[in-house]
């Protein structure tokens, strides 16, 4: 590298810019931005890079800025403060430059119905500046990449909306962009659909850096390699999928229903390595037992064998020490989320069904906003199910 | 900017409102063709030109009301902002698209004079004619870049058609509205003291500024009041001078009178880049809001 430094110091300090740009800076750059719409803030102040090679995951409820962050990043809209590079060039200053590199999917798939995704990819690629054989032979590729070959010729209008989808993925890496935005890619699709578009994005991973948002914390856990967590406008986390796991399991609970009294239960546990509380609660003639284990403990398996042999039968278990449970739990303590959430949601629909969300994108999102949900829940007291039928009820709304 | 220009011509031949813009357009130069210069025996191209350039340019909005409006709609103006082209290259791009789809009819109708010709006794001046043709030719495009413009502030081809058609009729009834506005010079200045307010205003909303607002509002409003203190009769007329720049259907009538009117041209030609810039700043505002 010195050598390189040398070399170029005397020859180009252009190239040397260029090269401390490429080197010290990552592929995508945001840096301070906030955007706001009227008096609302929609972001408030996010920093983070995007480096090549990862499949990025964009997480956070409806109405936490997701949309509004990735339109800022591919120039849709303009941040009120703040500055996002892409590459090194400034989306706003040198926006040509800028936009070669990124491949865009908004929320909506941008489509001219009244076109065959032949006739419409040809328009994007000649947009994107291909000549003409390049593009024929990208448009091959990619229509051959995301399975639209055979529709290539039928009207956008007639095709179902798995197949829009793939039409405005197909767009997107048209060009061959070093990194491929696709924002809430799946919502809408049927459950084969959704696996077939999560295929695809891993195989657009293998060659692209892919940032992928969604509200589903299943998408992103499936997909992504690094996860960007997002609320209210604000960045919570930002870290390797290994490492948010490795911290989710570290403080984490074993939830399970048994028949039985809480003596014969803490009797049956008590010898357990890793069990460090029991909290019970009654559910009809059941007893759920909340178990808090130490850290980088497992003891799943010795929990349901010590009240198997105590003949206490174990109607339900889930061990929330252990991957997606884990990070659902973290997800929601790091979003804010409480058991309220429901009650302000309920409460604040009929609320908000008055005025228009500022926000703009669901009435969800006030919920999020709402002060009196701002406090972290307690470990003990949040409810998962509370969080997925929520976002449940949100998409039923959105169908 | 090829791109957009193919996709804006193709989108409106192959749907349904170009053909009809095109078979319109056809129908009333065609109409007043075998009126003037058959039935009623003028020996004149200008004055076909002259009589059908108001009724046949009202089918516009036909072209342009889907321009803008409904790439917001559809949010397929997201893939625009997003793509390595710049604002200026996408208006110009389907402003050409539009004006290519005008140039069609505009084209069948330059054989007009020539069949015209062949019927009279060598009366037909081809030079004015097709000097009239231009004129038209350049109207129309003045008149797509207004519709143009319009189209970006709504979200909805029918209010874009209907404020364009608006406009329209506006510009054409303009000369009738110069007789009764009165000519004092001190209405005109009036008139502009109230739209240096609203300039001010402007300003203001624009730049978050009061000072800015301030400044501009005194300079502009001083300025005026000083210039009508020195010398009033500057302001006599002044608003119908002002009110008659939106007259632009107008000027083609020159044609008739027999002369080649350049001013005419160049006038309508700068209308085309005022309203193409307009509809720049207006796309481009979407992104900011």
């Amino acid at each position: 590298m010195l050598y390189y430094l040398q070399y170029h110091t005397a020859n180009s300090a252009a190239a040397l810019q260029h090269f401390i740009i490429r080197e010290e800076f990552g592929l995508i750059e945001v840096k301070n931005v906030s955007k706001n719409y009227g008096p609302v803030p929609a972001v408030k102040d996010i920093s983070f890079t995007v480096e090549k090679g990862h499949i990025y995951g964009f997480l956070g409820p409806n109405g936490a800025g997701k949309s509004t962050t990735m339109n800022m990043i591919t120039g849709c809209l303009a941040a009120t403060s703040g500055e996002i590079t892409i590459d090194g060039h400034d989306i706003y200053g040198e926006a040509i430059e800028a936009k070669r590199h990124i491949g865009y999917l908004p929320e909506q798939p941008p489509l001219y119905t009244d076109m065959t995704p032949f006739e419409y990819l040809s328009f994007v690629g000649r947009a994107k500046g291909l000549s003409k054989s390049e593009l024929y032979e990208q448009m091959e590729t990619v229509m051959e990449k995301t399975g639209i070959t055979d529709v290539a010729d039928r009207l956008i209008r007639n095709l179902s909306k798995g197949y829009k989808q793939r039409v405005g993925i197909a767009q997107a890496i048209l060009g061959d962009p070093d990194v491929i935005i696709l924002d809430e890619p799946t919502v809408g699709l049927d459950p084969i659909q959704i696996v077939e578009i999560r295929q695809l994005i891993q195989e657009l991973g293998q060659e692209h850096t892919v940032i992928l948002s969604s509200h589903i914390l299943q998408e992103i856990s499936a997909v992504c390699d690094w996860v960007i967590m997002i609320s209210k406008g604000k960045i919570v986390a930002s870290d390797s999928m290994e490492n948010l796991l490795a911290n989710a399991s570290a403080s984490s609970s074993i939830q399970l229903e048994t028949e039985g009294d809480e003596t014969m239960v803490q009797k049956a546990l008590e010898n357990i390595a890793g069990v460090r509380n029991l909290a019970f609660s009654k559910k009809g003639n059941r007893l759920l037992v909340t178990v808090t284990v130490d850290e980088g403990t497992h003891p799943g398996d010795d929990i349901f064998m010590a009240l198997r042999h105590a003949n206490l039968p174990v109607l339900s278990m889930t061990d929330g020490s252990a991957g997606q449970g884990a990070l659902e739990d973290l997800f929601i303590q790091l979003a804010g989320e409480s058991l309220d959430a429901g009650a302000a949601y309920a409460a604040d629909k009929a609320a908000k069904k008055e005025k228009k969300d500022p926000i703009g994108e669901s009435p969800l999102g006030s919920a999020y906003y709402d002060e009196s949900v701002d406090e972290p829940a307690a470990k003990d007291e949040k409810d998962t199910d509370t969080y997925e039928s929520l976002f449940e009820e949100k998409e039923e709304e959105d169908q | 900017m090829s791109a957009i220009f193919k996709k804006e011509f193709r989108s409106s031949m192959c749907g349904m409102t170009g053909m009809i813009f095109i078979a319109y357009v056809l129908l009333f130069l065609g109409f007043n063709t075998v009126y003037v210069n058959y039935y009623a025996a003028v020996g004149s191209f200008e004055v076909v030109i002259i009589s059908a350039s108001f009724l046949s340019l009202l089918a516009v909005p036909l072209l342009t009301m889907r321009s803008f409006s409904e790439e917001r709609h559809n949010k397929t103006d997201q893939l625009l902002y997003s793509l390595p082209i710049s604002t200026g290259k996408i208006v110009l791009g389907k402003f050409f698209g539009m004006a290519v789809v005008f140039a069609i009819p505009t084209a069948v109708a330059c054989i007009y004079p020539l069949i015209a010709k062949g019927y009279s006794s060598g009366t037909i001046n081809l030079a004015i004619g097709y000097g009239s043709i231009l004129a038209y030719y350049l109207l129309g495009c003045a008149v797509i870049a207004i519709c143009m413009f319009l189209s970006t502030l709504t979200e909805s081809q029918v209010i874009a058609a209907i404020i364009s058609i608006g406009a329209i009729l506006l510009l054409y009834f303009t000369d009738m509205l110069l007789t009764v506005l009165p000519t004092g010079a001190w209405v005109s200045l009036t008139v502009v003291i109230l739209l240096s307010l609203i300039l001010v205003y402007i300003v203001f909303v624009s730049t978050k500024s009061p000072v800015a607002g301030g400044i501009c509002g005194a300079v502009l409003i001083i300025g005026a009041v000083t210039i009508y203190l020195i010398n009033a009769s500057l302001f006599d007329g002044l608003l119908q001078k002002m009110v008659g720049a939106l007259a632009i259907f107008q000027p083609i009538e020159n044609f008739g009178l027999g002369t080649f009117d350049i001013a005419c041209l160049f006038r309508y030609l700068s209308i085309c880049i005022l309203f193409i810039f307009f509809t720049v700043q207006s796309f481009e505002k979407r992104r900011w809001n």
